[in-house]
């Protein structure tokens, strides 16, 4: 059975990978219309595209938060475009810059440097005066080389690392922003749009240089994460807030905080078989796409199964499923899943189903979020499984996260997915619980399992809750896990007071009344 | 007279200092003499004639310096002393020792043409 989603974007949705970034026949990449790129895709996406050409960027930051990094990819991808790149560096060394940038994998053969950093040299008795200030003395060799190098090469991309080292150049404050203002200027009208950075402290902070710069990247180290915020962007919208970003082995990725409302898919909200008969019609059908279910119960009672299930069958008409597991190790899982009858492994050899695990406190909430994006947007999986919810908030770093799981499982339903949240209530039995963690509220559906004592033996229920776009059947039914697969009962018409863990037989309860 | 024939005695101990304002006095067209150790100030002093005026950066020389001055004043040389702080005590030195005035650093290089230009024309 062929799936019956259209997968057409909608023009206001950024895909991951922009199509206006792919290289042309000649090997030269072409950018988005209007917009330089930054070399950093997520940092693009957050700005809608790119930088706006021919004007000037301040990066700021502290120590360490990625400035020089940004600025290696911004030169680096200007390369890739066929677009010449100077480097003019005041603080770090062109060797020492070049070599952290190879470790990085940076190709910087093209990219031009202009290195005003003081050489040891400077140290020794014979470069060192105090006779006149240095912005008598420097001002004028270090504009002069800047000058030449410009005009020598005319390049499209600059950077300026860092622009706060221009400040012991200029005698006070107003010559300080004169020479910025005027630097700029000159850099911009040969044609070149410019990231400077800038070293600021409580002693000097650099709220001038924000004000004379057509856009503001702020890359900071919080405590256990990096972000980065953009509070200024002349000429164009931007995402706002913070978005997690990453320094790895590979420089710099950054990962747009989602907005729900800017991705949107068409599909047909027809309805997902689970593929067990009673099941259905305990759902009236089974699960629509585009909307969120959550399987909630005890331990064990077998909420991932069940929404395998549904995976199972989706596989069986050649849709994608992925499961991102925070607690279970992916081999459990498969196995377990195996011994109920469910092919798991043969999925996952014919690429229908992912088993993602997803390891405790490595990723923030936007890094995760892009992960499934990418399973959406790139493989095309139409069934996606969160299990579980306690484990996306344990497990993920950073604060918020029910807020981003929000925004997360709303973006899955524009884009036509079927969600199944798994959620884990702590009591075994007892008084019926839907969530310990208030996030019903984000499911259209809720399927719940239950434990019940019945003569001596422990049994399994399952029940509908909620269902937003149908209607359902309101009764209980027995579930059984058996080695050929899931098996759900008859309605459990005989008994009552399941919900409240007081099990009476109707006809008991008849005769005692 | 021109400013191309007037040297200027510069006493500096960083010969940074001293190629800065060699640079900067030869642009003005003055020519200048170096002189960082106390043997090379004896060694210009040697021909009085042949300097115009002085200025003796006194950072890093000892008190010795103070006869050193004492000798330009002898031999008639209009000198400025440069100062690395404001002081009473070296300004009250200086032009008892007959410096015609006392700049503190860092210098600006307009400030210093001016006054160079001011003494020379006594």
């Amino acid at each position: 059975m062929v799936p019956s989603k259209k997968r057409t974007f909608a023009p206001k949705g950024m895909p991951l990978e922009r199509k206006g970034s792919a290289p042309s026949p000649n090997g030269v990449r072409e950018h988005a219309p209007g917009r330089v790129s930054t070399g950093v895709a997520g940092l693009d996406e957050v700005l809608y595209g790119g930088l706006v050409p021919q004007r000037a960027y301040l990066v700021r930051g502290g120590p360490g938060s990625g400035k020089t990094t940004l600025g290696l990819h911004f030169l680096t991808a200007g390369i890739s475009y066929g677009e010449q790149g100077l480097f003019v560096t005041l603080g770090e060394p062109e060797e020492e810059l070049c070599a952290n940038a190879q470790a990085l994998g940076f190709d910087l053969t093209d990219v031009h440097f202009l290195d005003l950093s003081p050489n040891s040299a400077f140290f020794t008795q014979m470069q060192t005066y105090d006779i006149f200030s240095p912005a008598e003395v420097e001002r004028e060799p270090v504009t002069q080389q800047i000058l030449e190098r410009i005009q020598q090469l005319r390049p499209r991309r600059v950077v300026l690392d860092a622009m706060t080292q221009f400040r012991y150049l200029s005698t006070d404050a107003f010559q300080f922003r004169k020479q910025v203002l005027s630097l700029l200027r000159f850099l911009v009208e040969q044609g070149a749009t410019v990231c400077f950075s800038s070293e600021e402290s409580a002693a000097a902070p650099d709220d001038d240089l924000q004000f004379m710069a057509d856009g503001v990247i702020h890359l900071q180290a919080l405590s256990d994460t990096r972000v980065v915020t953009i509070s200024k962007f002349r000429g164009s919208d931007f995402r706002g807030g913070t978005h997690a970003m990453r320094l790895t082995q590979r420089g710099m990725e950054v990962f747009p905080r989602l907005l729900p409302e800017q991705h949107t898919q068409s599909f047909v909200p027809d309805t997902l078989s689970s593929g067990v008969p009673e099941l259905d019609e305990l759902l009236h059908g089974g699960l629509e796409r585009g909307t969120i279910s959550m399987i909630t119960g005890p331990t064990g009672v077998g909420k991932t199964t069940l929404g395998v299930q549904f995976m199972k069958e989706a596989a069986g008409r050649g849709e994608r499923s992925v499961v991102y597991t925070f607690e279970e190790p992916q081999e459990t899982l498969l196995r377990r899943c195996e011994a109920l009858n469910i092919p798991v492994r043969s999925m996952v050899e014919r690429g229908t189903l992912s088993v993602v695990p997803i390891e405790p406190l490595h990723f923030t909430p936007d890094e995760f979020a892009r992960i499934v994006r990418q399973a959406v947007e790139q493989e095309h999986a139409s069934v996606v499984m969160i299990d579980s919810l306690a484990g996306y908030r344990a497990l993920l770093r950073g604060d918020d996260a029910l807020t981003h799981l929000h925004a997360l499982v709303k973006y899955l339903q524009n884009m036509g997915v079927a969600v199944l949240l798994i959620n884990e209530v702590a009591s075994i039995t007892g008084e019926f619980q839907v969530s310990d963690i208030a996030a019903s509220y984000l499911a259209d559906n809720i399927v719940f399992l239950r434990y019940l004592e019945l003569r001596g033996e422990i049994r399994r229920v399952i029940g509908v809750l909620k269902k937003r776009l149908s209607s359902f059947e309101r009764t209980l039914r027995e579930l059984e896990l058996t080695r050929y697969g899931i098996k759900v009962g008859t309605p459990l018409t005989n008994l009552q007071g399941i919900l409240t863990g007081r099990i009476t037989s109707v006809e008991q309860s008849g005769k005692e009344d | 007279m021109a400013a191309s024939t007037y040297t200027i005695l510069l006493v500096n101990y960083l010969p940074r200092n001293l190629e800065l304002l060699a640079e900067h006095l030869g642009k003005e067209g003055y020519q200048t003499i170096g002189a960082g150790t106390y043997a090379a100030f004896d060694q210009a002093l040697n021909v009085p004639s042949s300097i115009h005026g002085a200025l003796v950066d006194i950072s890093g020389f000892d008190s010795q310096i103070w006869r050193r001055c004492e000798q330009l004043r002898t031999a008639k040389i209009p000198f400025l002393v440069v100062s690395p702080q404001q002081s009473t005590a070296i300004q009250h030195a200086s032009l008892s020792h007959g410096a015609r005035s006392v700049m503190v650093k860092p210098l600006v290089i307009k400030e210093l043409l001016g006054v160079i230009k001011s003494i020379l024309a006594e």
